[in-house]
């Protein structure tokens, strides 16, 4: 399966490979992105559905630029809930872009409005909510949705909409009701 | 047809102009008009004036011809002019009591200007203060009405107490009391019932979120168990992701929505 990226959570976590006496460990690497707000000032997970994406550093991740990584496409492997933590794990990611099967899309209510997660209908049915924060009036929300898949905040509903030409980038682009 | 009379009618006006200005310059000739005597009296800047019967044996061109039908006297207009102005000047500007007067003009003048000024500021000032006293008097109308139903409000009050006092003091009940009691407690009722209501609505939601979290224990137990099965070699290798039922792992998503869902209603229920 392979995904693009089109944002990253707030939250980052990394995990050193083991054993502790390995050279290769830092070449082990895990990190780990999920979604958090501020809170007083500081960015706390306040996870209301648990999830995260995990990068490994052998991937072709990293961390020090992960800009860099914003619409690049990766193989991924097929999304899990593990531990009772939902899991998208991105095996490593392919030297020329390809168009891909779904998107990585973080949203936060500065954009989309408030999202009103759990009615019938924020949300299309081929779009799967990786991780999801919240504490007072902020959300954050991870979402892996393919080209078209939409979702439904307060401003409205969006689409995500890729590029004709570069299919790998796409946006979320608020259309009008139908 | 219209065309042909007005050129008619103006060919008929140019000629009786013509026969009646060279009847005029005869007239005028034989009675010695006002510039022909000036020049007379100043001979050395009048023009000698040719006889009258010697234009047509000098054979003038036809411009002068036509010039003479309009001045037949041959008189100097800007010669008399100039003389008419200097007379003026010597009367007039180098005359000390006109350059008194001309300033005292002026001084009026410029008084007149100030007074008006001063007349069109005092009549708009004059404007603005009777709008704002207008505003002043309709506030005090709204005010004086205003207090006026405050007062009617307060009395009636009183007047109610004092008949509640009174019929209180004689052991009647009065009627008002009675009903607005009665609605109270029909008001208590109702917000007893709705309160009732809600609360079954919680206890209703209470267990539906206990019972889905119970399923959704039971499913990431089984997916626990399914992704630690013996050979597999942690979770950054995974296998059990390949072996992930996707019909699953969505179900498991929309429960974990519903559940976020149901929590947030709890919450507002207990809110409320």
């Amino acid at each position: 399966m392979l995904v693009a990226i089109t944002g990253f959570g707030s939250v980052w976590r990394c995990r050193l490979g083991k054993p502790a006496d390995n050279p290769e460990r830092l070449r082990r690497m895990a990190y780990y992105n999920t979604t958090g707000v501020m809170v007083r000032g500081s960015v706390r997970q306040r996870a209301k559905i648990i999830g995260y994406a995990r990068f490994n550093a052998a991937g072709g991740f990293n961390p020090s630029y992960p800009s860099r990584m914003i619409n690049r496409v990766f193989r991924c492997a097929d999304p899990c809930v593990w531990r009772g933590a939902n899991k998208l794990l991105f095996e490593h990611m392919l030297a020329h872009e390809e168009k891909p099967d779904l998107f990585l899309v973080v949203v936060r209510p500065e954009l989309t409005g408030r999202l009103i997660v759990g009615t019938g209908d924020w949300r299309s049915s081929d779009t799967w909510l990786l991780s999801f924060s919240e504490a007072a009036n902020q959300q954050e929300a991870m979402l892996l949705m393919p080209a078209s898949g939409w979702i439904r905040g307060e401003l409205g509903r969006f689409v995500l909409e890729p590029s004709s030409r570069r299919p790998w980038m796409a946006r979320l682009v608020l259309t009008a009701p139908q | 047809m219209i065309r042909t009379l007005i050129l008619i009618l103006l060919t008929a006006a140019m000629l009786w102009l013509l026969t009646s200005g060279r009847a005029l310059a005869q007239q005028q000739l034989q009675q010695q008009p006002g510039p022909r005597r000036q020049r007379e009296a100043q001979p050395n800047t009048q023009t000698p004036v040719p006889p009258t019967g010697s234009v047509y044996q000098r054979r003038d061109s036809w411009y002068e011809f036509l010039l003479k039908q309009f001045n037949p006297s041959d008189v100097d207009y800007g010669q008399w002019i100039e003389q008419r102005r200097e007379a003026f000047r010597e009367a007039r500007l180098r005359n000390p009591y006109f350059g008194y007067s001309f300033g005292m003009t002026v001084a009026l003048l410029l008084m007149s200007g100030v007074c008006t000024k001063l007349w069109i500021d005092h009549r708009r000032a004059m404007c603005v203060t009777a709008e704002m006293m207008t505003d002043i008097f309709n506030h005090d109308q709204y005010s004086r009405e205003v207090a006026r139903q405050a007062i009617q409000k307060y009395n009636d009050h009183i007047e109610r107490c004092n008949r509640a006092v009174e019929a209180a003091a004689q052991g009647i009940a009065t009627p008002t009391a009675g009903s607005d009691a009665e609605a109270l407690r029909a008001e208590l009722q109702r917000v007893a019932g709705e309160r009732d209501r809600y609360l079954q609505e919680r206890d209703i939601a209470k267990s539906e979120l206990e019972m889905k979290g119970k399923i959704l224990a039971e499913l990431s137990v089984r997916l626990d168990g399914v992704s630690s099965k013996p050979g597999t070699t942690g979770d950054s290798q995974s296998p059990g992701l390949r072996t992930s039922d996707p019909v699953v792992v969505q179900h498991i998503n929309n429960l974990q929505e519903q559940l976020y869902a149901e929590r947030q209603k709890n919450r507002q229920m207990k809110g409320a």
